[in-house]
């Protein structure tokens, strides 16, 4: 007691053990962020002023109770960590060496004061921790909120500079809200679209399927959808955009808003526009190309209001190729577009459609009303139009066409069926010539008809070996000799009228056929002639075939003579060809042949000799064995009325073929007068049924 | 968490409770809830998470102390939780006060705690981030503004990675982070274990899968494939109280029954 407080070496030793077993101890019971030697340190400071206190006297706790605090500031303050030092400082201290009196005593109170320090700073410090967290957790709740305010903020930013349209409405279509890109889109104001719902948007053709798709949403039957659909502008136009709609539910999952986004995509659908408009159209020139035309068509058949007067005219260039080939495509390309333009303006006011269905075929499908003129006044525009010469490249090009028409069409009528009507039509019209136009007629259809299917069944005929040869001898006036025997084509097809050499030759030149139809025919002389040749010899008449200007320019045509002469044997005198003469280019081909032909000694004779090819004759760049009056002209001269006419043009053809040295034969005499007329306007020869009918090769008798 | 709609905040919701918490509140701390105390004390009862706690904090210090003797001076530490005592900084500063500290956390009380604490220091930063996500972290502007990618970085990720579930790829999360790191680079782990205290962690498990964060202990295998791509150093991965420790009191009293595996390892 009387002691003073002093702090001696001897002290300090114990001190320093009690420190370090301190310092061990506590530092399991929590995590301190020094070093050892540091928290050694730290807790000798801390015991000197403990036993300091023990050994003060008066008894003084003065700056126990901070020590306790120092413990908390520094975090040192697990669980255990009073227990565990209060523990240890009690015994350390109730050990001190030279104790005071009343130590026990002293002990309790120093660490009483130690003890009720640190649970006031721990209280403080917990108050202060609790005090943070709260601020951490304002603090934390306010960034929450700052960042859903900015989250919202960026939604607004998002919802009014959007180039997308929104629109938030109530679940009936409603609008609640719209953006300015909505209004831009619509050319609605706000106000407007305050007063209107998402349906009222839709297009009269989308509004059924925009309503249905709504109530899907509403039903749950799904959550949302998107479609390109087309919306219609404040203006009245049509604005194609992508609708997506999602339907947001409230908390009792009952639909609460529509959510509605509109992209704009007229550009987008206009660029499909000229895509379509690229595969609708003919690139060359503009027009409508055939799909688009024929589903037009079909369009217009099919709807009940086509009330008025239906005409389909489809027109034919006449000899496009002619231009194609001599003067270029690109020449050719220019006409075409120049025709286009012209069409379209024969037709421009009436409702129709002008289309370049391919080639040099064009086409118009004319929907009429009380005022349209008759289609005898449309073939004559056009034709007249095409007349005025276009001017290209330098050139003036004038071009005619030939039209079929398909008049007066009943709305019910079958699309591909008229069509090929009118296609029919047109050929019709063609074999009558350039710049012909025809109307269709079912009665000349059906003949037509007929005759397709037969040019379409001669390929299988002629591969069966079902076409006959038939054969009539070419007979010399003055003294009836035999010059010739002719040998003819003649088929049966079954069902069908018998067809002679002349039909059998034009059916096949409509089909892909009437190459081999000559070929085959030659084929067939040539073994005839070779048979009677090795029965009579050197005075058997020649055999004579009739070849059409497609097989006369044959380019193998001499390859083909020789082969079958050469097959069987047969002196090249003994076959003979009558060839007909076509277009200018053909007839190059034509007179080559015959050149060639004359050189191996088959001799030909022209077999459509009129006015047609005197200036081919005149110029003598060939030879012929004869000319076989033209069988019109032929025909004339069997009928008294058209006899009169002819005779004196027939006489003067005579003349000039004989003055060429020409011996004139005529083929199809009909009867005696016809006989005596050809004969009186100086004809040479002759075979018909007057003079000998057409049979077999069997009941030809040769040798009279 | 990658990909979502980042801008809508997690909801402050005092009632579940949080791992930063609950690892304040067993390390003697005051910044918890009492929903916090009750997972604490649930955990008490089934695995000494107390003394578990201890030991990883202590590893933390030791590991950070490690990296700065190494030549670290920037740090990122992932999964930082609430700032008790002794945070990254703090040990970082006693070596060289200009060490730079990204922390990072997804608790938004961690977060603002830490940013209210952080207020006034230049060198360390709170990033609120979800570490699956770990180009928005590397890519975030704090980041890149306190560390320089050039130079090595410690990269710790201590006590967090048994949050992450195998199905969110933990490994393939931390293969991210390295490939971003310069070589020289260390990453400091530690992580959740069921060795040696097979029923405790069950039971731990079992606590842990009540709150909003369940957890997935893993072996000493699995820990150790997390460090592919880098070099251990001594010790390898250990029980966090056998990992270089300095004192009696970094032992503890079992150093086998840590329950937290720790390593630190270099990228090459």
């Amino acid at each position: 007691m009387n002691d003073h407080p002093q702090r001696g070496p001897v002290d300090d030793s114990w001190r320093t053990e009690l420190a370090r077993t301190w310092a061990a101890e506590i530092a399991k019971t929590v995590f301190i962020p020094m070093s050892h030697a540091k928290i050694v340190r730290l807790l000798a400071r801390m015991t000197g002023t403990l036993a300091d206190a023990v050994r003060s006297d008066p008894l003084t706790v003065a700056g126990v109770a901070e020590i306790g605090t120092a413990l908390i500031n520094r975090a040192i303050s697990g669980k255990a960590t009073l227990s565990t030092s209060l523990d240890v400082l009690g015994r350390g201290l109730l050990a001190m060496p030279d104790p005071p009196e009343d130590l026990p005593h002293r002990v309790v109170m120093v660490l009483s004061a130690l003890g009720a320090g640190y649970a006031e700073a721990l209280r403080e410090r917990t108050y202060i921790s609790q005090e943070a967290l709260k601020r951490s957790l304002i603090k934390a709740k306010r960034d929450t909120e700052r960042s859903l305010a900015d989250s919202d903020a960026r939604l607004r930013a998002i919802f009014s500079s959007s180039a997308v349209g929104i629109a938030i409405s109530a679940p009936s279509g409603k609008f609640a809200q719209t953006n300015a890109a909505l209004t831009e889109i619509l050319g609605y104001g706000q106000p407007e679209l305050a007063g209107m719902s998402v349906q009222d948007l839709a297009h009269s053709d989308s509004a059924g399927w925009l309503a249905e798709s709504i109530g899907d949403l509403l039903a749950g039957r799904r959550p949302n959808f998107r479609e390109r659909c087309r919306l219609v502008h404040q203006d009245g136009e049509s604005v194609w955009a992508y609708l997506a709609i999602s339907l947001l539910r409230d908390d009792h999952d009952q639909p609460a808003y529509l959510v509605t986004m509109v992209e704009d995509v007229t550009e987008l659908h206009l660029l499909g526009d000229r895509l379509g408009h690229q595969s609708l159209h003919d690139m060359l020139t503009g027009l409508p190309n055939r799909q688009y035309f024929v589903s037009t068509l079909e369009s217009t058949l099919g709807r009940s209001d086509a009330g008025g007067r239906i005409t389909l005219f489809h027109f034919g260039l006449d000899r496009f190729t002619v231009v194609n080939d001599g003067l270029g495509q690109h020449i050719g390309d220019q006409l075409l577009r120049a025709v286009a333009q012209r069409l379209a303006g024969v037709f421009a006011g009436e409702t129709a459609m002008v289309a370049r269905l391919g080639g040099d075929e064009f086409a118009v499908l004319l929907e009429g009303n009380a005022d349209t003129p008759g289609v005898g006044e449309y073939a004559a525009r056009v034709l007249d139009t095409l007349a005025d010469p276009m001017f290209i490249g330098g050139d003036g090009i004038a071009v005619s066409t030939c039209m079929g028409i398909v008049d007066r069409i009943s709305p019910g009528a079958d699309p591909a069926e008229l069509l090929r009507a009118a296609d029919m039509t047109l050929h019709r019209a063609k074999r009558r010539g350039a710049g012909q136009w025809d109307l269709f007629d079912a009665r000349e259809d059906a003949a037509d008809r007929s005759r397709f299917r037969l040019a379409a069944t001669l390929p299988g005929a002629l591969q069966a070996d079902q076409l006959d040869v038939v054969y009539q001898p070419l007979l010399r006036f003055s003294d009836e000799s035999m010059l010739a025997v002719t040998a003819r084509l003649a088929w049966r097809p079954p069902g069908q009228p018998p067809q002679r050499h002349d039909q059998l030759l034009a059916l096949a030149e409509e089909t892909g056929v009437v190459l081999p139809v000559g070929r085959w025919a030659i084929h067939k002389a040539c073994r005839q002639a070779a048979l009677w040749f090795r029965e009579h010899g050197a005075a058997t008449p020649a055999v004579a075939v009739d070849l059409s200007a497609g097989q006369a320019r044959d380019p193998d045509l001499v390859g083909v003579v020789r082969r079958e002469l050469d097959a069987v044997e047969l002196p090249a005198e003994q076959l003979r060809l009558g060839v007909a003469l076509g277009t200018p280019a053909q007839n190059d081909e034509i007179i080559d042949n015959i050149l060639v032909l004359a050189e191996m000694g088959v001799e030909s004779s022209l077999v459509d000799f009129g006015t047609e090819h005197a200036d081919l004759l005149l110029r003598g760049e060939f030879t012929l064995r004869a000319v076989v009056l033209d069988s019109r002209l032929a025909e004339s001269l069997a009928d008294d009325r058209t006899a009169e006419i002819t005779e004196p043009v027939v006489r003067s053809l005579v003349e000039f073929a004989h003055s060429l040295g020409l011996p004139v034969s005529v083929a199809g005499i009909r009867h005696e007068q016809h006989l005596r007329r050809l004969r009186a306007v100086g004809a040479d020869a002759g075979q018909g049924e007057p003079l000998a009918p057409s049979v077999s090769a069997d009941r030809i008798v040769l040798g009279h | 968490m990658a990909g979502a709609v980042d801008w809508v905040p997690t909801e402050v919701d005092v009632d579940v409770p949080s791992s930063a918490r609950i690892y304040d509140y067993v390390l003697g701390g005051a910044h918890n809830f009492e929903r916090d105390r009750m997972i604490g004390n649930q955990l008490a009862q089934v695995v000494p998470v107390r003394e578990m706690a201890r030991l990883n904090r202590s590893f933390l210090r030791r590991a950070v102390l490690f990296l700065a003797d190494n030549g670290i001076r920037q740090f990122l530490d992932i999964g930082s939780g609430i700032p008790t005592v002794g945070n990254v900084h703090e040990i970082a500063h006693e070596t060289d006060p200009s060490c730079r500290v990204v922390y990072v956390d997804y608790e938004p009380v961690a977060v603002a705690h830490s940013q209210l604490l952080l207020r006034d220091d230049p060198n360390a930063v709170m990033v609120q981030a979800d570490l699956r996500d770990p180009e928005r972290i590397l890519n975030d502007p704090d980041t890149r503004r306190l560390l320089d990618f050039d130079q090595p970085i410690g990269l710790l990720m201590v006590g967090v990675l048994q949050f992450v579930p195998d199905a969110d790829d933990p490994t393939g999360v931390i293969a991210r982070y390295r490939d971003a790191l310069p070589s020289g680079s260390y990453l400091a782990l530690s992580h959740f274990t069921p060795d040696n205290m097979e029923e405790g962690m069950a039971k731990a498990v079992d606590v842990f899968s009540h709150s909003a964060e369940p957890i997935h202990p893993r072996s000493h295998a699995e820990v150790t494939a997390m460090f592919d791509g880098f070099d251990l150093v001594d010790p390898g991965v250990v029980f966090t109280a056998n990992w270089r420790p300095e004192s009696a009191a970094d032992l503890g009293d079992d150093p086998d029954h840590s329950g937290i595996y720790a390593g630190v390892a270099r990228k090459p």
